[in-house]
């Protein structure tokens, strides 16, 4: 399977949010962990809403968790 | 590992042990010429329960160690994944049916030889079973996808 062409910065934002967990992040968007890990590896595409849960979570833009590039999987 | 992960193993190696069972002695009796409808109905009936009373504990056990409802809703990936997965079981299970109709004739052409007493029965026995084999083949194949996909987005 094609890992999607888009990454984030969710383990940071977690470090600088007192190294919150994954099942915190988790709880707090009404995912499992395991689909809060397999979007932080870029294993798994959240839906918009689910990415902006997560940027709410952190209190952040959108445009600050994840990144769109496509450009570097086409080179 | 999440529940629903937990949920599909738990069916698959269910259906593996109880199912391979099941079918292996169907297959045996009616290739020996000794098909019992009654037999096997029953037969049926108690592998059907004994899956219930395996799985339903089971995953009850499951669902208390990953601290989740059994009845907890799935979240986006989860619900991808059973998609994906309902979608190619569902395929398969098309061409399965459609093998089992075309395979119709053979079987009733062995059934005349091998059940002259009542060949009508033996064909309408086998036919259901091999109904019966291509459901929960599919759905082992369903359940077995989704572990994969789990796996492979983990």
């Amino acid at each position: 399977m094609a890992r999607p062409p888009i990454t984030n910065q969710i383990r940071r934002l977690r470090f600088e949010h007192n190294e919150m967990t994954q099942q915190e992040l988790a709880d707090r968007i009404g995912m499992t962990r395991q689909t809060v890990a397999a979007i932080e590896h870029n294993k798994y595409s959240p839906s918009l809403e689910a990415a902006f849960r997560i940027a709410e979570t952190f209190g952040a833009p959108i445009g600050e968790v994840f990144f769109w590039k496509a450009e570097e999987k086409d080179k | 590992m999440t529940f629903r992960e937990k949920n599909a193993w738990i069916a698959v190696v269910t259906t593996l042990v109880v199912w391979i069972f099941y079918f292996w002695q169907v297959a045996a009796a009616a290739l020996s010429g000794a098909l019992d409808g009654d037999r096997v109905f029953w037969l049926f009936v108690w592998c059907f329960g004994i899956s219930i009373v395996i799985m339903l504990p089971v995953n009850i056990v499951a669902a208390i160690l990953a601290r989740q409802n059994m009845d907890a809703p799935a979240d986006e990936r989860e619900r991808e994944i059973d998609a994906r997965a309902n979608k190619i079981g569902l395929t398969l299970l098309e061409w399965l049916m459609v093998g089992v109709i075309l395979s119709s004739g053979l079987v009733a052409g062995y059934a005349r030889d091998a059940y002259a007493a009542d060949p009508a029965g033996a064909t309408a026995v086998m036919l259901i079973n091999l109904m019966l084999f291509a459901l929960s083949f599919a759905a082992l194949m369903r359940e077995i996808i989704q572990i994969v996909h789990f796996r492979m987005m983990d």
